[in-house]
């Protein structure tokens, strides 16, 4: 037997708000192997992560031992933990863009992986691996600035700055969730090249079936299974892990309801350039689309594709470089003029749920003022008391399966899906005709991103057309009517 | 961020200072026997007595009561001062960050102008049109702190314009001013807070440097900077006029200070 690359023994960890976010857990990593921890959100993944490479918050209580190669990481001093991050043990984060200063152009920061270590930057090195996971002209465009990067793309230079040493082990979280299935493919592939030994976080059960060689399922802070992943898939003991593989969305599984008939949403030869004469970039090209009432489209693209840009093309949050854009028949916004032609769009016409639902919501409001925030618009006569708003909150939270969630709670004290119920809550107040909506579910696992869908297609049934952006070409196929491609910003069938 | 606020052990003992300053400069002023302006050749200079505790100074005044006195000038002052300048800000900074194009530009490039120019002297140079006194130092200070606090609360303006909450509430049809009132706004002031309490400290000194100089309070009115002034004439002869007001001044400042970074924190935890 080889030598373990990551111990864990006994490890239990408090946060300083007395939250037990682990408890006794217990695994070994050997060289080589790649082990996947998934699980919902709130289950622990990230803290486990976290704590191998000792990189929790101040003041949380760990206790066992986790040991990376002989280095003991429970107590070590920041100068022996120095020397273990990086060199011994990269880091891959869940969120690319606050993995960035946004001062610093990617290749620095990618070269900081070197000057920590006061060791000279390779260039050439860099530029390669850069286009070995799918950066074309790598040495340019690194030298451009984060936000003119997409997730996806600032995700494979986080995964080339932490394998710059060839680390004995690399600690993944969530590395893939921005990417859609291809590229996540593709970083994977590339991660288990570097032959580092891989801990992988993730909520993407297919993802982890075809890469990891173990899986352990957590479960509130616990590992209640570990094993090879084939007999995990298999033969699931825990009743945890058994819903946890029923979850996985099949294909076609929910019958298509034929679409209704009005057309909702009309756009013809929509496009959107940014940048100045010189340094043009073609988010969307000459886009056609039509919606009907009760219709569920999906687009599906790569990131950095431009349909998320499309989609505020198409909620008439951005004015289009070209083309036009009718809501029921109506012109709301075409190429020529920065107005708005038609007041239904700032009427609750157009209702937009987003990625992060946390930010889509105001943190110091109770939710059921932000349920009922719609009914203050302006084009509104009708005015309701505190009384009537609640009860019309309490009315719309059952609708979108929230029955026991108080009134008077704040977003910051739920979970990221219910985060996202409220604010389809919010959309249905409003009492949309279109609802666009931008990766509802990437920040969500997979139980919960199936149920927010579920939920969508319910409020489709009863006549909202909808439009879903998302990477995950799966999931989209097994909820909308059709579903389209975006690549390099053309939409296709 | 209440709760945040008094588990944090600095911030504590920061309420605790403020407490008691405020404490002392309400009530001294009302149990003192002595009358902050009453000039007693015959007992000046004194140290510290049983009669005078802080003793008293050129003119036989009592140091004791003229601190607590000066010190409702010099805090009430700054107050007046940050406040002023914080609800200022926030209205042209949310109006110049929503209206944008030339508006901002215009509105951007004065703000420009004005912070090239270093605040203390900027402030002096506004004493100097508008002639020595204690309000036109307090204006003159409000104006050179306007330029950062309007340029910061745009940026914060011009970032809430495009949070999904705000686009939320616009495609809802929810009005502007409502849009400003319930979601910018209350986020502005949030973080301005902040800032404004950090800045506290800063502006007690200002006003007293300036008082120092002779361009505030004028004599035989009682404030922290303009004893500091009078008192450096003495300071061989009878050094506790200098402590004793400078303790005030470092006691209000840490103060504000440790309040201020703890709000702070507070604030980040969230």
């Amino acid at each position: 037997m080889s030598k373990p690359i990551l111990q864990f023994e006994q490890v239990s960890l408090v946060y300083a708000n007395g939250f037990c976010a682990v408890q006794n857990v217990n695994f070994t990593l050997e060289k080589g192997e790649c082990l996947a921890i998934v699980g919902e959100s709130g289950s622990g993944k990230t803290t486990l992560a976290r704590a191998a490479l000792g990189i929790l918050p101040r003041n949380t209580k760990v206790s066992g031992s986790i040991k990376i190669g002989e280095t003991e990481i429970v107590g070590a001093s920041e100068k022996t933990l120095r020397k273990v991050r990086g060199l011994v043990a990269g880091f891959v984060a869940q969120e690319p863009f606050s993995a960035f200063n946004p001062l610093a152009n990617v290749f620095d920061h990618i070269s900081e992986a070197w000057r920590v270590h006061s060791l000279k930057p390779k260039s050439q090195e860099v530029f390669d691996s850069l286009e070995k996971l799918g950066i074309e002209n790598a040495a340019q465009i690194s030298r451009k600035y984060p936000f003119e990067w997409s997730g996806g793309m600032l995700q494979r230079a986080v995964i080339v700055a932490s394998s710059a040493h060839q680390p004995e082990i690399i600690i993944a979280d969530e590395p893939t969730s921005a990417l859609d299935a291809d590229r996540a493919d593709a970083i994977l592939r590339a991660l288990r090249e570097t032959k580092s030994t891989l801990l992988l976080i993730s909520h993407d059960i297919n993802l982890v079936r075809r890469f990891a060689d173990k899986i352990a399922v957590c479960f509130n802070g616990q590992i209640v299974e570990i094993g090879e992943t084939a007999q995990i898939f298999e033969n699931p003991n825990h009743e945890y892990t058994k819903n946890l593989l029923s979850d996985v969305p099949r294909e076609n599984e929910f019958e298509n309801e034929k679409a209704k008939s009005e057309i909702v949403l009309e756009a013809s030869g929509l496009s959107k350039i940014y940048g100045n004469d010189e340094n043009k970039i073609h988010a969307v090209r000459r886009a056609d689309l039509i919606v009907k009432s009760g219709e569920i489209v999906g687009i599906c693209g790569a990131s950095g594709s431009g349909k998320s840009t499309l989609l505020r093309l198409l909620a008439t949050i951005e004015t289009p470089s070209g083309g036009e854009v009718f809501l029921q028949k109506e012109l709301a916004t075409n190429g020529e003029s920065a107005k708005l032609f038609c007041k239904k769009a700032r009427k609750g016409f157009v209702m937009p749920i987003f990625q992060n639902p946390l930010s889509s919501l105001n943190k110091n409001w109770k939710i059921w003022q932000t349920i009922t925030e719609p009914l203050n618009a302006k084009h509104r006569t009708e005015r309701f008391s505190k009384t009537e708003k609640r009860e019309i909150a309490r009315k719309i939270l059952d609708e979108v399966g929230l029955r026991d969630v108080d009134l008077d709670t704040k977003p910051t004290r739920l979970s990221v899906g219910q985060c996202q119920r409220i604010s389809i809550a919010r959309a249905l107040t409003a009492n949309p005709q279109l609802i666009v909506a931008d990766e509802p579910t990437s920040a969500l696992d997979i139980s919960v991103a199936q149920s927010v869908m579920k939920l969508l297609q319910n409020i489709a049934a009863k006549g909202t057309a909808i439009v879903i952006v998302s990477h995950n070409e799966y999931l989209l196929k097994s909820f909308c009517h059709r579903v389209l491609q975006m690549r390099e910003g053309v939409l296709s069938d | 961020m209440r709760n945040e606020l008094f588990k944090n052990k600095p911030a504590n003992i920061g309420i605790a200072l403020g407490a008691f300053l405020l404490l002392f400069i309400l009530l001294v002023p009302i149990f003192s026997p002595h009358e902050p302006n009453a000039q007693k050749p015959a007992r000046k200079l004194l140290v510290p007595n049983s009669a005078n505790l802080f003793g008293t100074d050129q003119f036989g005044r009592d140091v004791l009561t003229r601190i607590a006195v000066g010190g409702i000038r010099s805090l009430g002052a700054a107050f007046v001062v940050v406040s002023l300048t914080l609800a200022m800000s926030i209205f042209f900074g949310i109006a110049i960050g929503l209206i944008g194009g030339i508006v901002d530009t215009i509105f951007s490039r004065m703000i420009d102008i004005l912070l090239a120019v270093p605040s203390m002297i900027l402030a002096l140079a506004i004493v100097g049109v508008l002639g020595v006194g204690f309000e036109n130092l307090l204006i003159a200070l409000v104006i050179s702190f306007l330029a950062f606090y309007t340029r910061l609360v745009r940026n914060y303006a011009l970032s809430a314009n495009q949070r999904p909450d705000v686009i939320t509430a616009r495609l809802a049809g929810i009005g502007w001013t409502r849009i400003i009132a319930t979601h910018i706004a209350p986020d502005v002031f949030r973080q301005m807070l902040i800032v404004a309490t950090l800045d506290l400290g800063g502006t007690i000194i200002s006003i007293a440097g300036l008082s120092f100089l002779g361009l505030g309070a004028q004599p035989p009115e009682a404030e922290w900077g303009a004893m500091l002034g009078e008192a450096r004439f003495y300071f061989t002869t009878a050094p506790h006029l200098l402590l004793a007001p400078s303790a005030a001044i470092l006691l209000a400042i840490v103060s504000a200070n440790l309040i201020g970074n703890a709000l702070r924190d507070a604030q980040d935890s969230q």
